[in-house]
């Protein structure tokens, strides 16, 4: 528990990053920096087919999350205030390389590093704050949600 | 959501009120959390339901569902009121965000039906040492609630030495005469915000309690957080009551810092079981077990404090956290 008071003490005098310093790993405190983590993160569900899929966690203060294994059907993404930011199929075009960008050959993994012009979507999803991102793939999409760091 | 509150407030938009109260999970109870209202008042209600004062949960649930659900009819209660009282205490809130407007009201919105249900409870209580008493007069019969103590000529007695100009056929009339009676014989807790600020009636937010840290210390603030959202916890540590509560958070942060917490004592000197306070405040907990009530609580008051989150990620505490989870 020496981890709490060192924190307790690192925020009382003003100084948050005195709590990560010279820290002993315990799971107690993995699992408590962790519950800090996810109550710090804005939560994002991503339903398939009208049934939950994915739970996606951003870091209030800024995050970047992928979702693999994207396959085609009918795709919501919801805060987890139960407000809908977004609604839309996802077809093969958008999520199969061959069938998005027929002309061009899949780029190795090493070179694709989120490049714009292989977006297949692109959506704001709150003002400009939280967006939406889907990439093709050779067997199925990503999808990649942004938070940017101004919340 | 702030444009959905604003359409029940402005407009008493039925589709609005029914769009909140069926799909806006933003409520959250101890491990659950993304509830509907009417589900939170719920687990409020059995939580308190182990209480001496038990008996009265339903009728603080019954309440406080109706503050935040009923339109006016020509009287009677009228959640716009309640509705407004939100939206002004998010006047304060320095958020430009849509994002951050939305997750702010929420937080507000969660606090607030929490102090509701306190204050039905506390009524629900007091109307316990009232019951129904029929003024019969020449032009009609009025219903009243009074107390206890006065007998039937007593309470006919001062009703005609302390309600001038009664007429049962006027348009609210029992409300005028039962609140000169509520004034005489009514608890001293405040039952009606018609006076009190929405400053004042909602606390606790997360970046009042970040704000807290600075001028009262971590233990402090996590007190005061713990005793002011009695209602949420485990039945064994409601049952101590919000004053012992605020004293034991202390206690527990004052040895975590002497660098001499046991858990077994500080259970000791509240009555509470080992099982109950390891629950609690336990020092040691397995991945299975559950992180205990105090420090989640905790966490949540730090994930408020951007730059303890900023420093977390930055010394790479969580590098190897799955950020994204597969719903089974």
């Amino acid at each position: 528990m020496n981890f709490l008071q060192k924190i307790r003490e690192s925020l009382e005098q003003g100084r948050p990053t005195a709590a990560f310093e010279a820290q002993v790993e315990t799971s107690e405190r993995q699992q408590f920096l962790d519950e800090v983590r996810r109550q710090a993160s804005v939560k994002i569900i991503v339903e398939r087919n009208g049934e939950t899929w994915r739970d996606v966690l951003l870091l209030r203060t800024g995050d970047v999350q992928t979702v693999g294994d994207v396959e085609p059907g009918a795709y919501a993404i919801r805060l987890s205030t139960g407000r809908v930011l977004w609604e839309g199929d996802l077809a093969a075009e958008h999520l199969l390389w061959e069938q998005a960008f027929p002309e061009q050959d899949l780029p190795m993994a090493a070179d694709t590093g989120g490049s714009s012009e292989h977006w297949t979507v692109r959506a704001n999803l709150v003002e400009d704050k939280l967006i939406l991102s889907v990439a093709a793939g050779l067997n199925a999409g990503r999808m990649t949600l942004t938070l940017k760091r101004s919340l | 959501m702030e444009r959905l509150i604003e359409q029940i407030v402005s407009a008493a938009a039925v589709e609005a009120l029914c769009e909140f109260h069926d799909h806006r999970t933003i409520f959250s109870f101890g491990d659950s959390s993304e509830l509907l209202l009417a589900d939170y008042l719920s687990r409020l209600k059995d939580g308190v339901a182990a209480q001496s004062w038990g008996k009265h949960a339903q009728a603080a649930y019954d309440l406080t569902l109706d503050k935040f659900s009923r339109l006016p009819d020509g009287g009677g209660i009228d959640c716009r009121k309640y509705f407004r009282g939100a939206l002004q205490a998010l006047k304060p809130v320095h958020a430009q965000g849509e994002l951050e407007r939305e997750l702010a009201l929420a937080e507000i919105l969660q606090r607030l039906v929490y102090r509701h249900f306190d204050l039905s409870l506390k009524e629900s209580r007091r109307n316990d040492s009232m019951t129904r008493y029929e003024w019969r007069l020449q032009a009609g019969t009025l219903l009243l609630l009074m107390p206890r103590t006065l007998s039937g000529g007593e309470r006919s007695q001062w009703l005609r030495g302390h309600v001038p100009d009664v007429d049962p056929q006027r348009k609210n009339e029992r409300e005028r005469v039962q609140a000169i009676i509520d004034e005489q014989f009514g608890s001293s807790e405040p039952i009606s915000f018609d006076d009190q600020t929405m400053a004042d009636a909602v606390a606790y937010l997360p970046w009042q309690l970040v704000e807290s840290i600075s001028c009262d210390g971590l233990g402090k603030t996590i007190a005061g957080e713990k005793a002011g959202c009695l209602l949420e916890q485990r039945p064994a540590i409601q049952a101590l009551g919000a004053a012992r509560l605020e004293e034991m958070v202390v206690r527990i942060f004052d040895a975590l810092a002497d660098g001499c917490y046991v858990d077994g004592e500080i259970a000791g000197a509240y009555g509470l079981s080992k099982a109950t306070f390891s629950r609690f405040a336990g020092s040691q907990w397995s991945l299975d077990g559950g992180i205990p009530d105090l420090w989640k609580n905790t966490a949540k008051v730090l994930a408020a404090h951007d730059e303890f989150v900023e420093a977390a990620r930055d010394a790479g505490v969580w590098d190897r956290v799955v950020a994204v989870v597969e719903r089974i």
